[in-house]
């Protein structure tokens, strides 16, 4: 690289930290999400299969 | 556009594109690495540093996309209540503040062998400094209320304001002395750059789009189900 290789490999590496970050932390926001949607359906679910028995 | 303006019907739509999206992403990023990084001469003048160009561009210039793609949702959620629109600026703010991060750095990391400094305070890297100063604001605008369309409605005032910022940051170099060099890709004339560099720059501008559309998309299913469980907690709390 020239010799400028200390300013090159950082700026690809400093990018693709960001760009993994980003698709890394929306993918785990989104299966966290997902699973509380399902676990509060279950819940709604569950209360009121109790309430149709009493 | 009222056809996309149910949220089933556009993820359903969305959905269908995304593997497509995500495989061209990768596709595109990797050649324009290979072209970028092997394939393509360094510049007679910046020597190997110009490598740098092939991220930091096209960071800049989807900085830039993001922020405009955001105020014009922001405004279509002011005038005519777009139900997707206030979600798609949402889900868009942190991956607009992402790349003008990458842009800030990358740039830095070319000026210091090029200016011989890290930074300087003029027109074009101030502008953009603002820009990512404009993009934390609304994110923490819109997160700063317990009512989320009130949230949305504070912050898309906020990023209409703020559009001010991007012909400044465009015209910077033409309006200012700056360090930073003019414009080489969008002129009126012909692009000042040579194919062997042009094609790897493009490759990476397509391929950092087609990572925002699919960033976007995981973010808007992401919206669109803590909008339903704020929607059955609300319903719990009512009995």
């Amino acid at each position: 690289m020239g010799g400028y290789g200390a300013f090159i490999w950082p700026s690809y590496l400093i990018a693709a930290a960001v760009l993994i970050g980003l698709l890394a932390q929306t993918l785990v926001t989104l299966w966290r999400r997902e699973r509380t949607l399902a676990a509060l359906r279950a819940t709604i679910a569950d209360s009121d299969a109790e309430k149709d028995a009493s | 556009m009222q056809r996309f303006a149910n949220p089933t019907r556009f993820m359903r739509m969305a959905n269908a594109v995304l593997p497509w999206c995500a495989a061209l992403t990768v596709v595109l990023i990797a050649a324009g690495l290979y072209l970028g990084l092997v394939r393509s001469p360094a510049d007679y003048q910046q020597g190997e540093t110009v490598r740098i160009m092939y991220v930091h561009v096209p960071s800049a210039w989807m900085a830039l996309f993001i922020y405009a793609s955001i105020a014009m949702a922001s405004a279509t959620a002011l005038i005519w209540k777009h139900p997707l629109a206030d979600l798609i600026a949402r889900a868009s703010a942190p991956v607009g503040a992402g790349f003008t991060l990458i842009c800030l750095i990358t740039g830095s990391l070319w000026g210091k062998p090029m200016w011989g400094t890290w930074w300087v305070w003029d027109a074009r890297l101030t502008s953009v400094l603002i820009l990512f100063f404009l993009y934390l604001g609304y994110i923490a605008l819109n997160n700063a209320f317990d009512d989320p369309t009130r949230g949305a409605r504070a912050a898309a005032v906020l990023a209409l304001v703020g559009a001010v910022n991007l012909p400044i940051i465009k015209f910077s170099v033409d309006w200012w002395n700056t360090l930073h060099q003019p414009a080489s890709l969008t002129r009126l004339d012909a692009p000042a750059i040579h194919s062997s560099m042009l094609w790897p720059l493009l490759a990476m501008a397509v391929g950092f789009t087609l990572f925002y559309v699919t960033v976007l998309i995981f973010r808007l299913r992401s919206e669109i189900v803590a909008a339903k469980i704020r929607n059955l907690r609300l319903v719990q709390i009512g009995g």
